[in-house]
């Protein structure tokens, strides 16, 4: 479960103070797939990246399984970004000479798992993404579509309660994107809560709810009827 | 321990998939290390060279060095400089070589000695000059011949390739003693002449002067004698009392020379040949040579501080990458939930790692190069200069100066990764541009 309360967010001071987020109150429930919609500039990655411990709340507060993140520091943020929450980026993030297997691997080293355990979650994480074939294969070599869905492996490999996707097809030709939509929804079948950020009014309706941004607050928060 | 295995395993990771880079940070960083030793090097030893010319040509008057600091026995009380009168100039003989009692000089002539009983073969010479012509190293064998066969129990090993040659020491002869080709015209010169550890027989010159040697060009082979023949460093006699009583320097073997000494002495000697006094004919050309030293050590400043600048620039383009590989890295690392801590722990070993490649790489290039300069450069340009500090606590520190310049870019890299990871988001770190 996730509650935000009055986050705000506000950046630089003054007269060039400018809010992305403004005094946003939100319960996202487990188990659902919630798109967050708007405008360029309205505010929706900065509401993500405030969720998902990227960046720092001005006002308010965010609690994610009760746990009130604002207060996390050190050790007990990292375990937070490793254990609870899996980001899906649209640069991918990935490092262009690691091989498939060695950047899904990541999170579960840092988690302080080695050997043949990772060995196993690696392989079912990768056949998840239907990529079990380009395992040995550098993730620079592969496309757009493979390196998203590598990216996506990497954010399940610590079966997180959370999946945070900021605009995952934003760099995706049609095809691919409904791939990536459809894992989200197998994701989301299997009970993961999915948070995406979007601004294909395509792609936001594959979510059950969509929240839609405009200045940085909430102008519209509504159950997708399309949703199946 | 987790952690640490953590730590390892992910350093590695990284360094391997970024591998291409960091090798030419690890060789950037050896090379600026290798620049730094070769450039100390030379430029000590053209320094030291420079200052050992300053003293040949400090000790001009008395024609040899009389360096106390090169001769670990005090000077004598009672010590004598006996003045002897020349047509060109006046060499001054320092009691240490001259045996007032014997009347014996005893001249340190590298490496070959001859004997020659000039006494007889000119009335008017003030001193007996016992020498041995040794083409070769002297070995146990040769000392055993010349006590034996010879019956020598007072010698001494010293320098002189140009000794054996027969117009040298006519023109010597000449040149030093004064005396006008009518009074050693016809003479006897008798020479006792040792090859390969075996002593010829005897063999007697009659009128070694070649009358095209004037008396101008035998100073030039004098000047040889006195000015750069008394090198302290390598006499041996085998009548360590006879020696001492004479002042001079002495080196004591109280054993039978070991084939590793002998190999050292006829080493030295081979040295003292081929560069036989640092290149300088006389002490006239000592003074050009230190002129062209000077512009030998603006050059290599010149080239030095290029290399230096040009290697620095390619270091900071390098360490930037890096930076921003490791930066944008970071980022991503970051939001799979590694901790702050962690990550700049990660810094450091990965850091440690890439610059001890190249501490270790640098000091394997350090002491090639400490090989090279030693017996390439010093040999063969720079005449084996034993004033020369090129010994093992020498290059050490050398070394360590290299090292230290390895530590600053370890710091710099690390402080300029820790800064740019502590200033910014872990959003912006994700959008640092690193290709």
């Amino acid at each position: 479960m996730i509650n935000l309360r009055g986050v705000t967010k506000i950046y630089g001071s003054g007269q060039t103070e400018f809010r992305a987020v403004d005094d946003i109150t939100l319960d996202i429930s487990d188990g659902e797939f919630v798109a967050i919609v708007g405008k360029s500039g309205s505010g929706k990655s900065t509401l993500l990246n405030l969720i998902g411990t990227l960046d720092s709340i001005s006002v308010g507060s965010i609690t994610v399984d009760g746990e009130e993140i604002g207060s996390l520091k050190g050790k007990e943020l990292a375990r937070f970004r490793n254990q609870k929450i899996g980001f899906v980026f649209q640069n991918f993030y990935l490092e262009p000479e690691y091989t498939v297997r060695e950047c899904v691997e990541i999170p579960l080293i840092l988690a302080g798992s080695f050997g043949k355990e990772n060995t196993e979650k690696v392989d079912k994480a990768l056949k998840l993404v239907d990529l079990s074939d380009k395992m040995k294969s550098k993730t620079k070599t592969l496309s757009g579509g493979e390196q998203q869905r590598v990216a996506i492996a990497r954010a399940i490999i610590n079966d997180p309660h959370f999946i945070l996707a900021d605009e995952p097809c934003g760099n995706l030709d049609g095809k691919n994107s409904e791939n990536i939509m459809n894992i989200f929804k197998n994701l989301h079948a299997q009970g993961r809560t999915i948070l995406m950020v979007t601004h294909d009014e395509q792609d936001a309706h594959m979510a059950q709810r969509i929240v839609t941004l405009a200045d940085g607050r909430v102008i519209s928060d509504e159950k997708n009827t399309l949703f199946y | 321990m987790k952690t640490l295995k953590k730590l390892i395993i992910l350093s590695f990771k990284n360094l391997k998939c970024r591998k291409w880079l960091n090798i030419k940070i690890a060789a950037a960083l050896t090379f600026l290390t290798f620049l730094l030793s070769l450039f100390s090097v030379v430029g000590i030893s053209i320094a030291n060279m420079r200052s050992t010319l300053f003293e040949k040509s400090a000790s001009a008057n008395y024609l040899f060095p009389l360096n106390s600091g090169s001769i670990d026995k005090p000077m004598p009380e009672g010590t004598q400089i006996i003045e002897y009168k020349c047509a060109d100039f006046s060499p001054r003989l320092n009691t240490r070589i001259y045996d007032l009692n014997t009347g014996t000089l005893r001249i340190e002539v590298g490496g070959e000695i001859f004997i020659s009983e000039m006494r007889d073969a000119f009335s008017n010479n003030p001193y007996n000059v016992d020498m041995v012509a040794c083409q070769n190293p002297f070995t146990e064998n040769d000392y055993k011949a010349l006590k034996a066969s010879f019956g020598l129990n007072n010698f001494i090993i010293g320098k002189m390739p140009e000794a054996a040659d027969e117009a040298v020491i006519s023109a010597t002869l000449l040149g030093y003693y004064n005396l006008s080709y009518a009074d050693v015209l016809g003479k006897q010169v008798t020479f006792h002449y040792l090859d390969y550890g075996k002593l010829w027989e005897p063999f007697t010159v009659t009128g070694i002067i070649i009358p095209e040697y004037t008396k101008l060009r035998g100073h030039r082979p004098t000047c040889y004698l006195f000015s750069g023949c008394f090198r302290p460093e390598i006499i041996v006699a085998d009548s360590a009392e006879a020696v001492r009583d004479a002042q001079y320097y002495f080196y004591s073997f109280p054993r039978w020379l070991t084939y590793e000494e002998i190999d050292y002495l006829s080493d030295m000697d081979e040295h003292l040949s081929s560069v036989p006094y640092m290149g300088v004919g006389t002490l006239y050309e000592a003074e050009d040579l230190a002129q062209i030293q000077t512009i030998t050590t603006n050059l290599f400043i010149i080239l030095g501080v290029s290399f230096g600048v040009g290697l620095l620039l390619i270091i900071y383009l390098l360490t930037d990458r890096f930076t921003r590989y490791f930066v944008r890295g970071g980022g991503v690392l970051l939001t799979e939930g590694i901790g702050e801590r962690e990550l700049n722990a990660l810094t450091i070993v990965q850091i440690l790692i890439l610059c001890g490649v190249a501490v270790l790489c640098s000091a394997v290039l350090t002491a090639a190069v400490y090989a090279v300069v030693r017996v390439v450069l010093n040999r063969h340009v720079f005449g084996w200069m034993e004033l020369m500090p090129l010994n093992g606590m020498f290059f050490c520190i050398v070394f360590g100066v290299g090292l230290a310049m390895v530590l600053a870019v370890t710091l710099f890299l690390f402080f300029n990764i820790f800064i740019m990871t502590k200033r910014k988001s872990i959003k912006e770190l994700l959008n640092t541009t690193a290709d």
